[in-house]
């Protein structure tokens, strides 16, 4: 048996796509209400990192991918944690180019 | 020799690969299952028959890992669950065709079959393709196909995967009758070559045809009728499911 590079990529590239919409609903809110679109209190970041692989797990439920991923030997909620790498790398990416540029 | 090993025959023996033994399963109150065994049996293709909403398809999918059950446990390739879980059991060789939505909308067909390809070493996905008559369609997404096509390309799924054992829930359903008689023979190839198949549904003239061994499920029990022709002779069965 070998790895999944190819099934976790594909799940990757949904999960950059889940981050980044979420990014930009958070950020249209807070300039909509006046504040710094990219910076976020600890707890919203937190929210921002989290919430994609359960979002992500939710998603591979609705699209009824379950039985495929367990065929290829996957567990839905080990792929679901795919989604913690483009909001981890994302969001330490804005800070570091937070304090760079400030 | 255990009771298990003793084969349909009574003189052949051939060790189940996959046992869910004696499992129960109640949902909300409603006892669906309360000692039910199912077995799949290298180089064989053995049937589940049984009414509507009496239990086979749970009984399936608990063998498959997919539900747990209340009680009993599942043995596959030599190891013992008392809650199997498809993921695991897929490593080892099991392959569960749902009754739909094997393939995801999301992919082309034929990534999602290299995908089976690069993860299990398994067969050329063209040819495996060509064999189901689907290679014209490999590009498209599941949902772009037909319903005899899609069943067609999760055929394919389970020719590139090469399961040990393969657990297919109402295959024949919503398929004409040209993709039945291809479905039958595909799953004759695959039992002929050493798989264990194990088929549920309710087209008994085509099942009874094709298969080895009939398993009859009702009143929340299963029991092993043997061949076709033993099955037919059953007279509860006969009264009960065939209705003849």
């Amino acid at each position: 048996m070998h790895s999944v590079r190819s099934v976790r990529r594909a799940y990757l590239l949904r999960a950059v796509g889940i981050w980044l919409t979420m990014r930009l609903a958070v950020s249209v809110v807070l300039a909509f209400g006046g504040e710094d679109p990219i910076r976020l209190a600890p707890p919203a970041l937190l929210a921002l990192i989290v919430l994609p692989p359960v979002l992500m797990g939710i998603d591979i439920g609705r699209r009824r991918e379950a039985i495929l991923l367990a065929n290829l030997g996957i567990a839905r909620n080990r792929i679901a944690l795919v989604a913690l790498v483009p909001s981890l790398i994302g969001e330490c990416a804005i800070l570091v180019a937070r304090s760079v540029l400030a | 020799m255990t009771a298990l090993e003793i084969a349909d025959t009574g003189t052949q023996i051939k060790k189940p690969i996959l046992v869910a033994d004696c499992v129960a399963k109640s949902f909300r109150g409603r006892r669906v299952l309360s000692s039910a065994s199912l077995r799949g049996v290298p180089g064989q293709l053995r049937v589940l028959f049984g009414r509507n909403g009496i239990g086979k398809s749970t009984l399936l999918r608990i063998a498959a890992g997919l539900v747990a059950p209340d009680s009993g446990s599942v043995h596959f390739a030599g190891r013992s669950y008392l809650a199997a879980h498809l993921p695991t059991l897929a490593k080892d060789g099991l392959f569960f065709l749902p009754d739909h939505d094997l393939l995801a909308s999301a992919f082309t067909v034929r990534t999602q079959l290299e995908w089976l390809r690069d993860r299990f070493d398994g067969a050329d996905v063209l040819e495996s393709a060509r064999r189901i008559g689907i290679e014209k369609r490999l590009d498209r997404r599941p949902h772009q196909l037909s319903g005899g096509e899609l069943r067609r390309a999760e055929l394919t799924a389970v020719l590139v995967r090469r399961p040990c054992c393969l657990l297919a829930d109402e295959p024949y359903r919503g398929i004409s009758p040209v993709d039945q008689e291809a479905l039958t023979a595909i799953l004759r190839e695959l039992a002929a070559s050493g798989v264990a198949v194990v088929v549920t549904g309710h087209e008994t003239a085509t099942l009874l045809d094709a298969a080895d061994h009939v398993t009859w499920c009702t009143s929340g029990t299963t029991y092993e009728l043997g061949t076709p022709p033993v099955a037919r002779a059953h007279e509860a069965f006969r009264r009960d499911y065939l209705g003849a």
